[in-house]
């Protein structure tokens, strides 16, 4: 058992923001008080002075995907591939999955389709480009440590998969064709599922199951398309076919959300928003917006923020919130957003997101403002075990610099 | 109004805030004084008697206008598609003639986008498609118009090496090179040929026949030529776009041969020879810095790549290659190098500031806050290199061109 004692936390959740204690036994928060007793045997940890959040949660990545122009991380042979799942292009190899942790991002959802380009004119991605994985950022042997395997599919809407297919014969050419092609793969989805029914194991289409077991999940509500948006118009359709299917729905990167803000609080759909200082490239960024967190949270739309590694590193998330904090966005609203309200949207908030008794001990450990670079991490825990930092016991030190905190 | 009074300086006092000139250490409690648009005097306790005007800036931070020695402002537009961008005029590796002047959408929104992170100057390049690209221009964000705008025309000669100069195109009488070797050669080409139209020229102005030489070649190659002889003459330097060690040593060679200025632009793994960039007396407009591994000439980029070139004794500014990184996001370059990089504040904010302005040849005007220099600066809520502060702000050459109205105690 491991006590922290004496520091500022952060719980996110329902004991919101104390002077106290954490008790950790195993990989499991035990206790979160203003005054914790340490129970016999027990290591105690003076963090006076100190801030401690929960392991912060990047809620749409392609970490361990996209490396060094390797892209991995969408099929672009076909307008749809519901049937593809995104750890089997997972290279735990990537550098930048030790780069999040050190950064105290913990957890990360790996979405299928590719981050968006600096340099060239669209991304790599495809209608569905398939079934989605909550990571934490931890690895097992070659292996990382898979929080939820079937976590959600990916769609995506608009410009990219028009222009990425633009030159081919099978389209598609117009947002008509790319929602078509939705609605097909979900009306044969559908059928399928009806003739599932009827039969028994042995009748089962194996090649058709893996073609629309995915979906049919969705259909079912046992797991939410995550879609790629950026236009109202876009964010409009997602929502048409949420209704028409009765499907429950994530708006993904949501430029324009802050414009359809009341309804979609109304109908309590979540967004994971970013990255939100990417710059206003091209007409389907024209209206990105710092100041979107804020106006989100102001119409009481719950979201998440993102930085769709390695469009921007993993590690600059808490500076993401940051910025949606100098443009408006409360402080506290901006910390959940990296932390439990990105847990719920993708499906992990009953493990992470918040320091409360019975969820996993992923804490990060900060000296000054967690969501600023005038603020340094101390420690980064995982699954209860220090992974950065606190490994000469006692001793306080910064990754970055090397250097002992003071 | 009497004419005795036009006469007069209008004088501004900026009263209260923390001034960070850069050039001198920081002041508290700090007023800063304006004088048609020039500082007139920065100090603690400078006299307010004859001040027309005085600011309240308590609790706020002032500091430098930034530069960004390397962005695309205006000639790739925002909100539009790439189909839009008048950047790269990829006809021939070899575009010496045109200006980036006249590819600059002046209205273009990241003008504004650059005063709301505190840039005020920037210079302005063509692409990287080219070897040779065209010529870049220095100019300030905002101002009464175009002509006072500009800082300087030409500010340099755009190349690109690697990545950039490298391409694969055909088709044309000038087909791309698919090698460094053939980057190589076409600029020692292109400055061979300089050499040569200068030296006919010398000839025909000492009064030798015309008709056979310089003025027997096109228009075109002949605008292109007259731009490389101010390249030549070191009027200008080669600006270059260049990433690793195979591009410096060729660069530096060329340097040798030739006798021209350069500038590395990006210079991602310029670290690694930083002790023969220092002594070459080459700076380095490094970034934009991302830090992730996303594409294969990142893959020995380190957060503190700025910094130990700063160290060797390069002179280093950052840029955002906008729209790569968007313009206001210039200081936030800096904040990642401090955060991940493990910089002083003090050392990064030069990087942003008083270097570039080394860089555009113009430190004597703008890049520090110091008597007789430009009054281009920016307010912000609190360190300039703090994610949270922001920019309540900014003035250039004393006039204020963005932000609200600040409280006026007189």
């Amino acid at each position: 058992m491991l006590l922290l004692r004496g520091a500022k936390i952060y719980t996110c959740g329902p004991q919101g923001t104390l002077l106290g204690s954490i008790l950790i036994k195993g990989t499991k928060i035990l206790a979160v008080a203003e005054r914790l007793d340490p129970p016999d045997g027990a290591d105690v940890l003076d963090v006076k002075g100190k801030i401690i959040t929960p392991g912060f949660i990047d809620a749409h990545s392609h970490l361990g995907t996209a490396i060094y122009g390797e892209q991995d991380s969408c099929e672009t042979s076909q307008v749809a591939t519901p049937h593809l799942h995104i750890l089997d292009s997972f290279d735990p190899m990537d550098l930048s999955i030790a780069d999040a942790l050190t950064g105290g991002i913990t957890t990360v959802m790996l979405h299928p389709g590719g981050p968006q380009s600096f340099g060239k004119i669209v991304e790599n991605i495809n209608i569905i480009p398939g079934q989605s994985a909550v990571i934490k950022t931890v690895l097992q042997g070659a292996k990382p440590q898979v929080l939820k395997e079937y976590a959600g599919v990916k769609m995506a809407f608009g410009e990219h998969p028009k222009r990425v297919f633009s030159e081919k014969a099978t389209g598609p050419h117009t947002r008509m064709k790319v929602i078509a092609v939705i609605r097909e793969y979900l009306y044969e989805a559908r059928k399928w599922l009806n003739e599932q029914a009827t039969k028994n194991e042995n009748g089962v289409n194996r090649v058709k199951s893996l073609k629309y077991g995915a979906l049919a999940q969705v259909l079912q509500g046992k797991l939410k398309a995550h879609i790629h948006v950026h236009k109202i118009r876009d964010i409009q359709a997602a929502l048409n076919l949420a209704d028409e299917f009765n499907i429950s729905i994530v708006l993904e990167h949501a430029t324009e959300a802050d414009q359809l803000a009341e309804e979609l609080a109304s109908r309590q759909i979540s967004c994971v928003l970013g990255p939100i200082a990417f710059s206003r490239r091209g007409t389907e960024l024209a209206n990105i917006s710092l100041q979107t967190p804020a106006r989100l949270a102001e119409a009481g739309v719950k979201f998440a923020l993102m930085t769709d590694h390695p469009t921007y590193p993993s590690h600059q998330l808490p500076l993401f919130a940051g910025m949606a904090v100098r443009e408006g966005l409360d402080y506290e609203q901006a910390l959940l957003a990296i932390t439990r309200y990105a847990a719920e949207i993708i499906g992990v908030g009953d493990r992470v997101g918040s320091l409360e008794e019975g969820k996993d001990a992923d804490l990060v450990v900060h000296d000054g403002d967690p969501l600023d670079v005038t603020g340094k991490i101390c420690g980064v825990m995982c699954n209860g075990q220090w992974l950065r930092g606190y490994r000469d016991q006692g001793i306080l030190y910064d990754w970055t610099t090397g250097r002992e905190c003071k | 109004m009497n004419k005795l009074n036009s006469m007069k300086k209008r004088t501004i006092a900026f009263v209260g805030a923390t001034i960070l000139p850069v050039t001198s250490p920081a002041i508290q409690n700090g007023r800063l004084l304006v004088e048609d648009g020039i500082i007139a005097a920065i100090g603690p306790d400078i006299p307010l008697d004859e001040v027309d005007e005085i600011i309240d800036c308590s609790g706020m931070t002032i500091a430098p206008g930034l530069i960004d020695c390397h962005a695309h402002v205006g000639i790739v537009p925002e909100r539009q598609d790439w189909e839009y961008s008048d950047v790269n005029e990829d006809i021939s590796p070899v575009t010496p003639y045109v200006r980036a002047r006249d590819g600059i959408d002046f209205n273009d929104i990241g003008f504004e986008e650059a005063l709301e992170g505190g840039v005020t100057s920037m210079i302005i390049h063509p692409g990287s498609s080219n070897v040779i690209g065209g010529l870049d221009l220095a100019v300030k964000a905002a101002g009464p118009s175009i002509e006072k705008r500009i800082l300087r025309d030409p500010a340099g000669m755009k190349m690109a090496w690697s990545r950039g100069g490298q391409r694969r195109k055909s088709g044309d009488s000038y087909p791309y090179p698919n090698t460094r070797m053939g980057v190589a050669a076409i600029l020692r080409e292109w400055l061979v040929k300089a050499q040569d139209y200068k030296n006919q020229k010398n000839q025909d102005l000492e009064g030798e026949a015309q008709g056979n030489g310089a003025s027997s070649i096109s228009a075109r190659e002949r605008m292109g030529l007259e731009n490389m002889i101010q390249v030549l003459n070191r009027e200008i330097p080669a600006r270059i776009h260049s990433m690793t060690p195979v591009d410096f040593r060729t660069m530096l060679r060329i340097k040798e041969e030739f006798g021209i200025e350069m500038t590395i632009e990006h210079g991602d793994e310029a670290y690694l020879m930083a002790e023969e960039l220092a002594e070459a007396g080459i700076p380095v407009i490094y970034g934009p810095f991302v830090g992730d591994r996303r594409v294969s000439f990142w893959r020995h980029a380190r957060p503190d790549a700025a910094l130990i070139l700063a160290r060797a004794g390069v002179t280093v500014a950052f840029q955002t290659d906008h729209p790569v990184i968007p313009i206001r996001d210039l200081r936030i370059q800096g904040s990642l190098v401090m955060r991940f990089g493990g910089g002083e504040p003090d050392e990064i904010l030069r990087m942003l500031t008083i270097n570039g302005a080394k860089i555009m040849g113009l430190d004597h005007r703008i890049g520090s806050l110091e008597v007789g220099k430009d009054a281009d600066f920016a307010i912000y809520t609190g360190h300039p290199l703090a994610v949270q502060s922001r920019v309540e702000a900014v003035y250039i050459d004393g006039q204020q061109v963005y932000g609200d109205k600040l409280r006026r105690i007189q």
